[in-house]
C-alpha cells in the first residue's frame, strides 16, 4: 500500500483528504505541525507529499534533505497566481478548489514516477556497489 | 547737443519740446544744479508749484540714498565734462513719493549764451514693475524646481541634460557624477527593453506629444526604486525642440499597491480552504450515494454545511473589517443587562464546541450600554481563540470585573501561549502568530474585537506566557454617547 503524508493548515482538508485517499486503498498520515515533519517523512517513508503552498520552509527543508528529496511534492495552494510558488521546489501542483479525479490522476502518475526513479536509483546503488 | 533761441525757420523748437511733452518731465538749471524752470509735466509728476520749484536745488530731487552716494554731484559732473548724462534712479516728488525713472541731462546755450542744463525725465515706473514682477516670477520658479521632490529635466535633441533642478542629484545612481549628463546613459542600466529610450525618442519626432514610463532603478544611496517618468516635447522652432522631463518617485505607492494584492492573494488563498473542502464533500458525497453508503451521505452533508457557514463567517469578518478600518464601524447603542449578553456569547461558542468547559466567574448583574450583538462578538471571539489555541486543554475561564464606571471582562486559556515579540501586534489586520499559521482563520478576529471596543471607547489587551496561556482582556465604560 502506497503511502502518502498529507501537510496542510486546514484540519478539515486533512481530514476529508485522508478519508478519500484511504477508500482509494493508500496509507495516508497527515500533520499540520511543521516541527515533526523530518522525523516522520524518515519514519514514515512515504511515496508522495501532499502539502500545501503557505508550508514554504517545511518543503525547502526536504527538497535539501538528501534522503528525503526524492519523494515527489504535490503543491497544493489557494493561490492563483505563480509568483507565489515561484521559489518553491515541487514535482506538480493542484489548485484548490480541486476536482477528485484530477487529484487521483496526478498522484497517480506522481507515484509512478517515483516508483521508476525509485529504481534507478536503487540500481545505481547497486552499480555502486559493484564498483567498489 | 546745442540749442539757441530761436531756430531758422522761426520755429521755436525748444518752445515746443519744453512745453507740449506730456510724457516727460523736463527741467532747466544752471551749471551748479539750480533749477530755473520746469515744464507743466514736471509740476504734474512731482507736485511742486512753478514758485516752489524755481530756485531750489536739483539735487533735493534725488532720493536720500542716492544723495548720500553722490549721484546729483556725477550727474552734474558728468553733464558738464561731457555735455551729457544718463541713469536711471528714483526721483522724490513734494509728499516723499518715489518714481522709477530715466533721465537724461545735456548742455544747451540760450540767447545770452549762458550755459545751462536742460534735464528730460521720463517716468518708467511701470517697466521697472513688470522687470520686478518677473524676476519674482523667475525666482518663484527656481524655488518651486528646487524645492519640489520631483526632478524636472530639459534635454536637447541629443538627450543632453540642459537644465535640471536639484532633485537630480542623487536620483540614479551614476560613475561619472558631474559630467554633462546625457539621459539616455544615465538609464540605460535600468532600461532593459530600451523602452524608454523608444518612448523618448518618438516624442522628440513627433511635435505635441506626450509620454509616460515607468522604470526602476537604484538611487544613490543604493535603495531600489520605482519612477514615473513623464515627458513632452517643448515647442521651440522645429527643428530646435527640447524635451521636458518630469520624473516622479511612487516607490510607497508601489509597495501599497503590493501590499494590497498580498492582502487580496492571501485572503483569496484562506477563502479557498472552505470552499475546496465543500467541493471535496460534494465530490465525496456523490460516490457515498453511487455506493449508497448512508452514514456517508449524512456526514458530508454536515461537514460541507459547516464550512459554508465557515466560509460565510470569514465574508462578514472581511466585510466589517472593511467597514471597521474605514472608521465606519456604526455602532446600535442600547442598555442591556451585561450578564446576559456574557450568557448569549457563551452558549454561541457551547453551541460549535460542545466539549470544551467554560467557566463563568464574576457578576454581570449590571445594566450597560452598548453594542450588546457587537460585544457578543468580542466575547465569541475571545472565547473561541482560548479553545482554538488551547492546545487540547479543555478548560476555558472568563471572570467579568465591573466597576464603578467600567466593566471588564478578561477570558484566560492554558494553551499556546504568544511569544513575547509577537504579543504587541496580535491586534493589528492580517496578524496570525508563527506557530498558529496552521489554525483557520484570517487574521482579523482579534482586530475586529479591538475595533468594537474601541468604538465603545473602550481599551482591550492581553497578557501571555509562551507555553502556559493566554489571557485576553476588554474594559467598556457602563455609559455611552448616542452619536448616531
Amino acid at each position: 500500500m502506497e503511502k502518502i503524508l498529507v501537510i496542510n493548515n486546514d484540519l478539515d482538508t486533512m481530514n476529508l483528504l485522508k478519508n478519500w485517499l484511504e477508500k482509494k486503498a493508500y496509507s495516508v498520515d497527515y500533520t499540520s505541525n511543521s516541527n515533526d515533519i523530518p522525523v516522520l517523512i524518515k519514519n514514515l517513508h512515504p511515496s508522495l507529499i501532499i502539502v500545501d503552498v503557505m508550508q514554504k520552509d517545511v518543503i525547502q527543508e526536504i527538497k535539501n534533505n538528501q534522503e528525503l528529496s526524492r519523494i515527489p511534492i504535490l503543491l497544493m495552494t489557494g493561490y492563483t497566481s505563480k509568483h507565489r510558488r515561484k521559489d518553491v521546489p515541487y514535482d506538480d501542483v493542484i489548485e484548490k478548489p480541486f476536482n477528485l479525479s484530477i487529484l487521483q490522476q496526478k498522484i497517480e502518475s506522481l507515484i509512478a514516477q517515483h516508483m521508476v526513479a525509485d529504481n534507478n536509483h536503487d540500481s545505481d546503488q547497486s552499480m555502486a556497489n559493484y564498483m567498489d | 547737443m546745442s540749442i539757441t533761441g530761436s531756430d531758422p525757420q522761426g520755429f521755436n523748437f525748444f518752445d515746443a519740446l519744453f512745453k507740449l511733452t506730456r510724457q516727460n518731465s523736463v527741467l532747466l538749471m544752471t551749471t551748479d544744479g539750480i533749477i530755473t524752470d520746469v515744464n507743466d509735466q514736471f509740476l504734474n509728476s512731482f507736485g511742486y508749484t512753478r514758485k516752489e520749484i524755481i530756485g531750489l536745488e536739483n539735487r533735493l530731487l534725488f532720493t536720500k540714498e542716492d544723495q548720500v552716494k553722490g549721484l546729483p554731484e556725477r550727474e552734474l559732473n558728468n553733464v558738464n565734462t561731457r555735455g551729457q548724462s544718463n541713469d536711471n534712479n528714483y526721483l522724490v516728488n513734494k509728499d516723499g513719493h518715489h518714481t522709477w525713472v530715466s533721465g537724461e541731462s545735456v548742455l544747451i546755450f540760450n540767447q545770452l549764451h549762458e550755459t545751462l542744463i536742460l534735464k528730460i525725465i521720463q517716468n518708467i515706473q511701470e517697466q521697472k514693475n513688470s522687470e520686478v514682477a518677473i524676476t519674482e516670477l523667475n525666482v518663484l520658479n527656481e524655488n518651486i524646481l528646487t524645492t519640489i521632490e520631483d526632478v524636472v529635466l530639459v534635454l536637447d535633441s541629443q538627450f543632453m541634460v540642459i537644465k535640471s533642478n536639484r532633485a537630480l542629484d542623487g536620483l540614479f545612481k551614476t560613475e561619472h557624477p558631474g559630467d554633462k549628463l546625457n539621459f539616455l546613459a544615465l538609464i540605460k542600466p535600468y532600461d532593459r527593453n530600451n523602452d524608454i529610450k523608444e518612448k523618448l525618442q518618438s516624442c522628440f519626432s513627433t511635435p505635441a506629444t506626450y509620454t509616460k514610463a515607468e522604470i526602476e532603478a537604484e538611487n544613490n544611496s543604493g535603495e531600489l526604486k520605482i519612477y514615473n517618468i513623464n515627458c513632452a516635447a517643448m515647442n521651440n522652432s522645429s527643428d530646435n525642440r527640447n524635451l521636458l522631463v518630469v520624473i516622479h518617485d511612487i516607490t510607497l505607492q508601489k509597495q501599497a499597491q503590493r501590499e494590497r494584492e498580498d492582502i487580496i492573494g492571501f485572503v483569496a488563498h484562506e477563502l479557498r480552504n472552505p470552499l475546496a473542502n465543500i467541493v471535496l464533500c460534494n465530490e465525496i458525497l456523490n460516490e457515498a450515494i453511487q455506493q449508497n453508503n448512508q452514514q456517508e451521505m449524512v456526514e458530508m452533508l454536515e461537514r460541507s454545511k459547516n464550512n459554508v457557514m465557515r466560509l460565510n463567517k470569514m465574508i462578514a469578518e472581511l466585510y466589517d473589517a472593511t467597514k471597521a478600518n474605514a472608521g465606519n464601524l456604526r455602532l446600535d447603542i442600547e442598555l442591556f443587562n451585561f450578564r446576559d449578553m456574557i450568557n448569549e456569547a457563551v452558549d454561541t461558542v457551547k453551541g460549535l464546541q460542545p466539549f470544551y468547559n467554560i467557566i463563568i466567574n464574576g457578576d454581570g448583574n449590571i445594566i450597560t450600554a452598548g453594542d450588546k450583538y457587537r460585544l457578543i462578538q468580542v466575547v465569541v471571539n475571545f472565547l473561541s481563540n482560548g479553545i482554538k489555541y488551547s492546545n487540547g486543554n479543555k478548560v476555558v475561564l472568563l471572570e467579568i470585573q465591573p466597576g464603578k464606571d467600567h466593566v471588564t471582562v478578561s477570558v484566560k486559556d492554558e494553551g499556546l501561549g504568544i511569544s513575547p515579540n509577537q504579543l504587541p501586534y496580535i491586534f493589528e489586520r492580517f496578524f496570525r502568530a508563527e506557530k498558529t499559521k496552521n489554525l483557520e482563520g484570517i487574521g482579523l478576529g482579534l482586530y475586529l474585537c479591538r475595533q468594537i471596543i474601541y468604538a465603545h471607547k473602550g481599551k482591550i489587551w492581553a497578557e501571555s506566557v509562551e507555553g502556559k496561556g493566554s489571557t485576553f482582556y476588554f474594559s467598556i465604560p457602563l455609559k455611552q454617547e448616542i452619536n448616531n
